[in-house]
């Protein structure tokens, strides 16, 4: 699939074959997608425990509910439990420097070793680390451009993936994670039961109340050119919902069994 | 308290709000009102409560200054432990039983009660 058309598709799965377990190799693809973001410090932000659904047993899952967990934790047959690295600043002597030799980050640019040690760790990633507020924003941030990448090539090998909150204490003694990572989204991985594309694309604000030109006083507008060339690409698609999505959730309903 | 007929059981405000929210939120669901005023009747009287005491039953009292309502969370997993009990001894077990527990489900859900079924797979 173009790349275009994997971020027009990529919607929220909330109804998954729970039968329908989610090949290795896809989930390598996933994991290899997420390895290659974009990183600040090139340091690693994010860890990953994968298990399926299954490993868990119904009380560890019931664990893992927050008061807003819905039942697509009980529909999706593999877990991916996201935690941040909010010390991942700690390896920047050795991850820049490493950018530094492999010719990204250049004496063009100020770089270079002595750089590194005498200014960019002692005056930066050193009391960046010292607020946890702010660490641990900045890895969220980093972690969550991992796991985009890992949810398009989800979407990219047919999968459906979503993302929730859950409560990393339930499986603590499970995935026994260190101390020093922060639980952040379990991200639930499978073959939809529902249409892959949900009926339509889910609503979204008008695109000039979140972006803007030189100043917030002055919106961007589109271009009616690039929204049609963006509609032959499927990057743009109907807008939710297609006529039969009630019927699909009611059928989808009275299949699993949940109230409407 | 014992309520004797749907009719009577329509006439709640809470059983009011449920039926216009589900009507809107799921126009292609294939439930009858019937089926679902006879199930939540059937779920009342086991309760032995009213449907709007039910509800109520799930939040704490509001406060003068509150700004939210809030939920109780203990209440919940009873009325949820309850509507477990009632499938299997009320509503006949199985996938018929697990229809109707969804259908009290419902009731909760709109309004504003958070429930959910363990669902079949």
């Amino acid at each position: 699939m173009e790349y275009k058309e994997v971020v027009g598709n990529r919607r929220s799965i909330r109804y998954f074959q729970p039968w329908r377990p989610v090949e290795k190799e896809k989930i390598q693809i996933m994991l290899e997608a997420a390895r290659q973001a974009s990183r600040a410090v090139n340091a690693p932000w994010y860890r990953v425990v994968v298990m399926e659904r299954d490993e868990l047993t119904q009380e560890q899952r019931d664990g893992l509910r927050t008061p807003t967990t819905t039942t697509d934790l009980d529909l999706a047959p593999l877990y991916m439990f996201w935690f941040i690295d909010p010390t991942a600043p700690n390896r920047g002597p050795v991850t820049l420097k490493q950018l530094v030799d492999v010719g990204a980050l250049n004496a063009s640019h100020g770089w270079s070793h002595a750089y590194v040690d005498e200014v960019v760790f002692p005056h930066v990633l050193q009391p960046l680390m010292k607020t946890d507020l702010v660490a641990a924003m900045l890895a969220a941030c980093e972690a969550g451009l991992a796991m985009n990448q890992a949810m398009l090539a989800a979407v990219d090998e047919g999968l459906g993936v979503c993302l929730h909150a859950f409560n990393a204490e339930a499986v603590r003694d499970v995935i026994k994670p260190p101390d020093f990572l922060i639980p952040i989204w379990v991200l639930l991985v499978g073959y939809p039961a529902e249409d892959p594309l949900t009926g339509g694309q889910r609503p979204r604000e008008p695109f000039e109340e979140t972006a803007f030109w030189g100043s917030f006083e002055n919106p961007m507008h589109r271009d009616p050119k690039v929204e049609e060339y963006l509609r032959e690409k499927k990057m743009l698609q109907p807008e939710a919902p297609a006529p039969w999505r009630h019927q699909e959730v009611a059928a989808l309903s009275r299949m699993f069994g949940l109230p409407e | 308290m014992i309520i004797e007929t749907v009719e009577q059981l329509a006439e709640y405000r809470s059983v009011q709000t449920w039926l216009k929210n589900v009507h809107h939120q799921s126009p292609a669901s294939t439930t009858t009102d019937e089926d679902r005023l006879s199930t939540l009747l059937k779920f009342c009287n086991l309760a032995e409560k009213d449907p709007d005491t039910i509800v109520a039953d799930c939040f704490r009292a509001q406060k003068e200054g509150d700004e939210w309502k809030h939920i109780k969370f203990k209440a919940r997993r009873t009325y949820s432990a309850l509507i477990d009990q009632a499938q299997e001894e009320l509503f006949g077990g199985g996938t018929a039983g697990r229809q109707r527990g969804s259908i009290v489900r419902s009731f909760f859900i709109h309004n504003g009660v958070f429930m959910q079924a363990v669902p079949l797979r």
